[in-house]
C-alpha cells in the first residue's frame, strides 16, 4: 500500500471531527443565540451553515477516498519546509521581543546563511541597505512606528 | 461618462501619481519576470506601500503591479523557457523557440506590443461596459444579491484546483472565518474567543498576504537554489530584434482573438489568465492560415497568449465594479484594497465615488502607456538580469516585506500573527491541494451575502421562499444549477473512470 493513499481520507476524518466540535461545542459557546424581530436570522446561523457544509463535504472526501480510492496527488514535505516555517515563527516572535529592525537583521542573515553559506559579507551589505531603506521609508516618510519589541519599549 | 473620464485624467496628471503608477508597473514587471513569482505576489508585495496613499494613487499602483506582473511573466518564459507566471506558460511555445533562434528581442517586443494592445482593448471594454452594466445592476435587491453571491461562490469553488470537493471545503472555511468578529446586524461577538483584536474580524490584507505570498516563498525556498540559467545568444541582425510593421500587421488578428477571449474569460468569475492565454493560443492557431508553423517560433504565437492574458485584467474588473464580485485572486486583493480605502465595489460605486472611479479608469490607461515604456526599457537593458535575481537574498527580503506590510495597515502586531498563521495554513492547503482562491473569495463575499440575506428576510418577515418569486434571483439560481451540472460533467468526463463522487 502506498504511503499517501489515504491522506485525503485522513484529512476528511479530521475535518469531520473539527466540524462536529465547531458545530456542537465552539459555536454554542462563542455565539449568543439571540435574534430580533420576525424573520431575523440568529447570529449563529451562517457559522452553523458553513460548518455544516464542511462536515457534509468531509464525508464525501472520506467516502471518495476509502470507497472509490480517490486521492489528489500530494506534494512531499521536506525537512527544509519545516525549517523555513520555524524561521518564520522565530522571526515573528523576535519582532515582538526585540523589535522589527533588530529581528529583521538577525532573521535575514540567519535565513540567508541557512540557504547558502557563500558570500556572507555580501549578505550583510544587502541587509544593511535593506534595513536603512526600510527605516527611511516607513519611519521617516510614512511616519510609521515600526515595532520596538518588549525589550526596547 | 466622457466628462467624468476627462475629469479623472486631469486629476491624475501629476508627477507623484505618475511616479506611483510607474513604481507599481516596474515592481510588477520585475517580480513577474522572476520565475515562480506571480502577478498575485507582485500585488501582495506592493500593497504595504499603498496603505497611506490617496485611493486613486493606491489602487492605480496596485493595478499597475498586476499588469506589470502579467507582462513580466513573459520575459522569463521567452528568455529561459520558464514562465514567470502560470499565465505566461503558453508564451513558451513560440517565444522560447524564437529565443533559441536568436530572436529573443523580437519575441519580447511582440509580447510587449500584444500585452499593451490586449490591455488597452480590455480597458476600453471596462470603461464602456462597466458604467452601463452598473445602471442595470443598481436594480438588484438584497434577495437578488444573495442569489448572485451563491452563484459566484459555486462557480469559483467549482473552477478551483484539482478537487472540487476540496475547493468547496476551502470556500466553506472562508465563509466560516469571515463570520469571526461582530455580527453585522446586531453587533454581538462571534467566534472571537475573547480576543479583542478579533472584534473587527480578521483583517483581509494580513490574511491574504499570509495566504498567498508566504506559501509561495516557502515553496520557492524548498527548491534547490542553484539556478543555472542558460544564456541564449541574441542575434546581431536588427531585424531579429524588432517587430516589423508587416509582422505586427500579421499579429493583429491574433491580438484581437486573444483580447476578445481575455475580456470574456476575465469577466467570468473563477477562470483566470492562465486559461485565457492557452485558449487564445489554440483559438488563434486554429484560425490561422498556417497552423503548422505555430510552435516553431512565430510572432503570432507569442502575440495571441500575451494579448489573452493581459486582456483578463480589464475584463476581470467588470464584475468587480458592477456587481462587487471578485472573479480572481488578484482582483479579490484589489477589492480588499478598495475596501481598505473606504470604497465598496458594486453598482453604487459609480454614484458614491464616481470621481474616484473615473480617476482609476484614467490611471489604467496611463499605466498601460507606462507598461509600454517600462517594458521597452526592461527589454533593452535589464530583462535577463531579472530572471537571475538570486533567490537566497530575494525571498528572505520578501518575507520581511510581508511582515512589515501586515503591520503597516493598522500598526498592530496582531496582524503579523494573522499573516503567520494564514501563511502556514496556506502552505498546508497548497501541499494538500486545497485551492486558496475559493477561501479568499468566499471570505470577501460572505459579509455582503450574509447582510443581503438577513435584510431580505427581515423585509419579507422570514419568508425565504419569496426569493424564488424574484426574476433576477431566479436567473442567478438557474445559473447556479447549470454551473453545478457543468462542473460535475466536466470533472466526470475529464477523470474518465473515476467515480463522480470524488470530483463533485
Amino acid at each position: 500500500m502506498k504511503k499517501n493513499e489515504h491522506i485525503d481520507g485522513i484529512i476528511g476524518i479530521g475535518l469531520f471531527i473539527l466540524s462536529i466540535i465547531t458545530y456542537f461545542i465552539i459555536i454554542p459557546n462563542q455565539i449568543d443565540d439571540i435574534s430580533f424581530g420576525a424573520g431575523s436570522l440568529s447570529p449563529s446561523f451562517f457559522p452553523k451553515v458553513a460548518t455544516g457544509i464542511i462536515g457534509v463535504l468531509s464525508i464525501f472526501m472520506i467516502v471518495g477516498n476509502y470507497a472509490f480510492k480517490s486521492q489528489t496527488p500530494i506534494s512531499k514535505f521536506g525537512p527544509k519546509s519545516f525549517s523555513i516555517i520555524l524561521f518564520l515563527i522565530a522571526y515573528a516572535v523576535g519582532i515582538e521581543i526585540i523589535g522589527y529592525l533588530a529581528a529583521t537583521g538577525i532573521f535575514l542573515l540567519a535565513l540567508m546563511l541557512y540557504l547558502s553559506k557563500k558570500s556572507w559579507l555580501k549578505y550583510i551589505f544587502i541587509i544593511a541597505v535593506f534595513l536603512v531603506v526600510n527605516y527611511l521609508f516607513f519611519e521617516k516618510t510614512l511616519k510609521l512606528v515600526l515595532p520596538r519589541g518588549y525589550l526596547f519599549q | 461618462m466622457v466628462p467624468g473620464l476627462l475629469e479623472g485624467i486631469t486629476s491624475i496628471l501629476h508627477l507623484p501619481v505618475i511616479l506611483a503608477i510607474a513604481a507599481g508597473v516596474g515592481g510588477g514587471v520585475i517580480l513577474g519576470a522572476i520565475p515562480g513569482l506571480t502577478a498575485t505576489m507582485a500585488i501582495a508585495v506592493v500593497i504595504p506601500f499603498t496603505f497611506y496613499m490617496d485611493p486613486v494613487i493606491s489602487i492605480s499602483m496596485l493595478i499597475g503591479a498586476y499588469k506589470g506582473g502579467l507582462y513580466g511573466g513573459s520575459i522569463s518564459a521567452i528568455l529561459i523557457g520558464t514562465p514567470g507566471t502560470d499565465a505566461a506558460a503558453a508564451t513558451i511555445l513560440d517565444g522560447y523557440t524564437m529565443a533559441k533562434k536568436g530572436k529573443s528581442g523580437k519575441a519580447l517586443k511582440a509580447a510587449l506590443y500584444a500585452s499593451v494592445c490586449g490591455d488597452m482593448l480590455s480597458l476600453l471594454a471596462l470603461v464602456l461596459l462597466a458604467p452601463q452594466l452598473a445602471k442595470l445592476t443598481i436594480k438588484i435587491g438584497p434577495g437578488d444579491f444573495f442569489a448572485l453571491i451563491i452563484f459566484s461562490l459555486t462557480i469559483i469553488a467549482g473552477m478551483a484546483g484539482e478537487s472540487v470537493i476540496k475547493g468547496l471545503i476551502a470556500a466553506a472555511f472562508g465563509l466560516l472565518v469571515a463570520t469571526v468578529g461582530l455580527d453585522p446586524m446586531i453587533g454581538i461577538r462571534r467566534l472571537t474567543f475573547g480576543i479583542i483584536d478579533l472584534d473587527n474580524g480578521i483583517s483581509i490584507m494580513p490574511m491574504l498576504i499570509g495566504l498567498f505570498a508566504l506559501p509561495e516563498v516557502i515553496e520557492q525556498l524548498e527548491q534547490p537554489l542553484t539556478h543555472d540559467v542558460t544564456t541564449l545568444k541574441r542575434s546581431d541582425d536588427p531585424d531579429d530584434n524588432r517587430v516589423t510593421f508587416l509582422e505586427f500587421k500579421k499579429c493583429i488578428r491574433s491580438i484581437l482573438i486573444g483580447s476578445g477571449i481575455g475580456i470574456l474569460i476575465g469577466a467570468i468569475p473563477g477562470i483566470g489568465s492562465s486559461v485565457s492565454s492557452w485558449l487564445s493560443y489554440t483559438t488563434a492557431r486554429d484560425r490561422s492560415k498556417y497552423p503548422e508553423w505555430w510552435g516553431k517560433g512565430i510572432v503570432e504565437g507569442v502575440a495571441a497568449p500575451e494579448a489573452g492574458n493581459n486582456a483578463v485584467c480589464g475584463g476581470a474588473l467588470i464584475p468587480m465594479f458592477t456587481l462587487g464580485v471578485p472573479g480572481s485572486v488578484p482582483v479579490a486583493i484589489l477589492m480588499g484594497a478598495f475596501l481598505i480605502q473606504g470604497l465598496i465595489p458594486g453598482p453604487m460605486i459609480f454614484q458614491e465615488a464616481g470621481a474616484t472611479v473615473y480617476g482609476i479608469f484614467a490611471s489604467l490607461f496611463i499605466s498601460n502607456i507606462l507598461l509600454f515604456i517600462i517594458g521597452y526599457l526592461v527589454i533593452k537593458y535589464a530583462a535577463l538580469y531579472f530572471t537571475r535575481v538570486p533567490k537566497v537574498t530575494l525571498f528572505p527580503i520578501i518575507i520581511s516585506f510581508c511582515y512589515v506590510g501586515s503591520f503597516a495597515l493598522n500598526q498592530n502586531f496582531f496582524d503579523v500573527k494573522v499573516t503567520l498563521v494564514f501563511g502556514i495554513l496556506g502552505y498546508l492547503m497548497r501541499k494538500y491541494k486545497f485551492a486558496a482562491a475559493p477561501f479568499l473569495i468566499a471570505m470577501i463575499l460572505e459579509p455582503f451575502g450574509e447582510r443581503a440575506l438577513r435584510q431580505f428576510l427581515m423585509m419579507n418577515r422570514g419568508d425565504f421562499w419569496a426569493v424564488f418569486t424574484m426574476p433576477i434571483a431566479d436567473a442567478f439560481f438557474a445559473l447556479t444549477i447549470i454551473s453545478i451540472f457543468a462542473i460535475i460533467r466536466k470533472n466526470t468526463s475529464s477523470n474518465g473512470s473515476k467515480h463522480p463522487i470524488e470530483t463533485m
